[in-house]
């Protein structure tokens, strides 16, 4: 799993494609946050959860340019045949291919603590463990989007069609939060908000509460998707 | 004779079979549970089915068992999928399991999901059950998460006296018509034996951004119901809750009502002191707002006397009076209130260049002490609780007072004491005469108190504030009034959120503001992206040279 692991955290840092989508990605948060600090001196308090609030949402599509690679490239190329003959298990593909993305994204969001350093320095931050919550939040939010991402990438050979499929379930799982406004049912629509990734973030990591359930079902989203990985993996193994 | 053909079940095919019913009971019961969130008939067959099938399945074929957790020989697509279902099945288990043992840690800094010990006080001495009756659609799904965890705390911390119960407005329109309700309205209210809610005494709870406030608050005035009376003087008062225009007091009355309290009128020279008789003893506040005459020597011991027997008096004075000039220094009122209570009114006008309204004679809190009637004014977190007075009158504070006193709000230390009023009256103008006025700090709200059970007084300097013109612009207005009266009952003293930490003035967060926005978007919109494409198309550049 190591090997693989340090294979492609060794690709991610040498193709410039990746600090392309690094560079987009700051970019847009950096906007983001300048227009809330804008606000946050005129209407309203600065929200230390606000950028990590909007980074729920823009990880919907930047997950999928993160994992489409992975494992739709090797099948393109047909390299999949070879690292599944290598003495490597399924497994230690999946996962260290998995683990190399999320550690991407963990740098990537290391690199907007500037911005909850900023509001600190400027003495507008009103509580520094909302932020904390909010970001284990998001870690732990993203690396669901990106094993949800893996899985896309393991069904199909092209990375567009990965990417998109991606996206679109991704998205799926972002608006279950709002199922409320088309479902009458007030039992269906909580299942539905259950299931969906932002009901397990807006309130509760987003406010500064943990709620060990909300881990527990990143932790699940993640292990059930490795765990369809690799058994697509086995399903490609054999035949 | 035709010979039958033999159909040979292996083992592995029995096993098979006992693995897609346990997969199936599994199933069921996790589906049981989201659905009813509870256990019921069908999460317990699916239990049931789940361990015969999976148990079946380990004693047939215990060789497959074992392979297909560690996954080494699985060949077939039927036997992924079914794992896989298997796996979320087993995944679901746990986060319903973990769901039901609610475990939450509450990381915010200042402790906003953990009741505080005044909630705690109040809670422990409920003596009557209380229910939570809310009501949210299934739009509003999101909203009765966040609140819920807040109620469910408050039924934990009571011991039970106080329940939670959530309504749909729309598929129960009935109910919501009772309550008059709209969608995410929350309301408290008392239970009667057989435990349902006693309409006659529902409690609106305004649900803003500090629930636990908004909620405690809620039921001390559940709790307060009927139990404190306020008397407005409209004898030598000329403000009163009759009055609807906006120079009148009606928003007043309206909001102390609804914070729980009798509101009645009294003129206390006729109704009182003609009379001869003594202000009743379950009078808790007279509010005198603009004093439009001096009050008689009789009124004066009539309040001493009422003071004495544990009163409170909430007096707002303006510096322009009615056909004489009341709360001066020779007036024996203001000489009663320094003499007994360390307070007395200056003869002048607050000017304040440094922090105030639409001009100079608009002062706003700029410095707030700590004390209850303070608490939640606080614009160095929430602009809108600022409070703003409109030609003000400074009152001086005895430093070495007969009985305790303090400050509540002053003015910043650029302003100034205009003594020439008239001119301010008459026409808007103000000049600072080092001769006549004197410069600094000044204090608008005080306080005084005479010891543990004696009388209570809080004086201000101007009573446009509480007009309905202004109480609710800005929201501290109505929010002073509201403590001011909250404490003169005493009854704050055991329900008090606290004291409001001493800030001072606005939030001042830049020196600069346009420089270090720009300072900022330069580092996080063009430095931060900028260097990665940088390092990118070095990287592309080296790659295509090779």
């Amino acid at each position: 799993m190591w090997t693989i692991f340090r294979r492609e955290m060794a690709h991610y840092f040498t193709t410039p494609v990746t600090y392309l989508i690094a560079a987009a990605f700051y970019g847009l948060m950096g906007l983001y946050f300048n227009n809330d600090l804008t606000m946050s001196i005129t209407t309203r308090a600065a929200n230390p959860a606000s950028v990590p609030l909007f980074l729920s949402f823009v990880m919907v599509f930047f997950a999928p340019l993160l994992t489409m690679r992975l494992i739709a490239e090797e099948n393109r190329e047909g390299t999949v045949e070879l690292l599944l003959t290598a003495p490597v298990s399924d497994m230690a593909i999946v996962v260290g291919k998995f683990f190399s993305a999320w550690a991407l994204y963990s740098l990537l969001l290391i690199g907007t603590l500037v911005y909850p350093i900023i509001l600190n320095s400027l003495g507008i931050f009103p509580d520094l463990g909302i932020a904390a919550s909010a970001y284990i939040g998001i870690w732990l939010y993203g690396g669901a989007m990106l094993a949800v991402g893996v899985v896309f990438s393991a069904i199909t050979d092209s990375q567009v069609m990965a990417a998109f499929l991606s996206m679109s379930f991704l998205l799926l799982m972002w608006l279950g939060d709002l199922a409320g406004n088309i479902v009458a049912s007030f039992e269906l629509a909580e299942l539905l908000r259950k299931l969906s990734l932002q009901g397990h973030y807006s309130t509760s990591f987003a406010v500064g509460l943990f709620r060990a359930e909300d881990a527990v079902y990143f932790a699940g989203i993640i292990m059930i998707a490795l765990f369809i990985t690799i058994r697509l993996l086995e399903l490609r193994r054999a035949r | 004779m035709r010979r039958e053909r033999e159909v040979i079940f292996t083992r592995a095919d029995i096993g098979q079979i006992l693995s897609f019913i346990g997969a199936f009971g599994i199933l069921l019961a996790v589906i049981a549970l989201l659905w009813e969130g509870q256990m019921n008939v069908f999460a317990w067959l699916g239990v049931g089915l789940g361990i015969i099938g999976l148990g079946g399945w380990l004693l047939i074929a215990p060789r497959d068992f074992i392979d297909f957790f560690t996954g080494g020989r699985i060949r077939q697509s039927t036997i992924a999928v079914f794992s896989t279902v298997l796996f979320i099945g087993i995944v679901v288990l746990i986060y319903i399991y973990v769901e039901r043992a609610v475990i939450t840690v509450d990381m915010t800094m200042r402790g906003s999901y953990t009741l505080s010990a005044t909630t705690l006080r109040v809670l422990r001495d409920l003596n009557r059950d209380i229910r939570i009756t809310a009501f949210y659609s299934p739009s509003n799904i999101g909203l009765r998460e966040l609140d819920d965890q807040f109620f469910r705390q408050y039924e934990i911390e009571s011991g039970g006296k106080i329940t939670r119960a959530y309504i749909d407005p729309i598929a129960q329109p009935g109910i919501a018509a009772l309550f008059n309700a709209e969608d995410g309205d929350v309301f408290i209210s008392y239970l009667l034996e057989d435990g349902t809610v006693d309409f006659n005494s529902v409690v609106y709870v305004p649900m803003g951004e500090r629930q636990e406030r908004d909620m405690t608050n809620a039921i001390n005035r559940l709790l307060t119901q009927g139990n404190y009376t306020v008397l407005y003087d409209i004898g030598f008062g000329g403000r009163s809750p009759n009055d609807v225009s906006s120079n009148g007091m009606s928003l007043s009355g309206q909001l102390l009502r609804f914070e729980g309290y009798n509101i009645e009128l009294v003129d206390l020279q006729n109704d009182i002191i003609a009379n001869n008789i003594a202000i009743p003893d379950n009078v808790n506040v007279i509010i005198m707002a603009r004093p439009l005459r001096r009050l008689s020597s009789e009124a004066i011991a009539l309040l001493d006397d009422y003071l004495k027997r544990g009163g409170g008096l909430l007096l707002l004075a303006d510096v322009a009076g009615g056909e004489e000039r009341v709360l001066t220094e020779d007036d024996p009122f203001n000489q009663y209130l320094w003499n007994n209570w360390g307070l007395a009114l200056l003869d002048a006008v607050a000017v304040d260049y440094a922090v105030s309204g639409d001009t100079p004679l608009d002062v706003i809190s700029y410095q707030i002490f700590d004390s209850p009637i303070s608490s939640d004014i606080d614009p160095a977190t929430d602009i809108n609780s600022r409070t703003q007075f409109r030609i003000a009158r400074p009152i001086a504070v005895d430093d070495e007072p007969p009985v305790n006193n303090g400050r509540v709000i002053a003015t910043s230390p650029q302003s100034y004491a205009e003594t020439n009023i008239a001119q301010v009256l008459l026409n808007n103008a103000y000049q600072y005469d080092e001769n006549e006025d004197f410069q600094g700090q000044m204090t608008i709200v005080a306080w005084a108190a005479d010891g543990e059970d004696g009388g209570r007084i809080v004086l201000i300097g101007d009573s446009d504030f509480a007009t309905d013109g202004q109480i609710a612009t800005p929201a501290g207005n109505g929010i002073l009034l509201v403590n001011a009266v909250k404490w003169l009952t005493g009854y704050q003293d055991t329900v008090s959120f606290g004291f409001t930490a001493t800030s001072s003035g606005l939030p001042t967060l830049f020196v600069d503001v346009n420089t270090q926005l720009n300072q900022i978007a330069l580092l996080t919109l063009f430095i931060m992206p900028g260097a990665l494409i940088g390092i990118g198309g070095a990287i592309y550049f080296r790659r295509s040279r090779r």
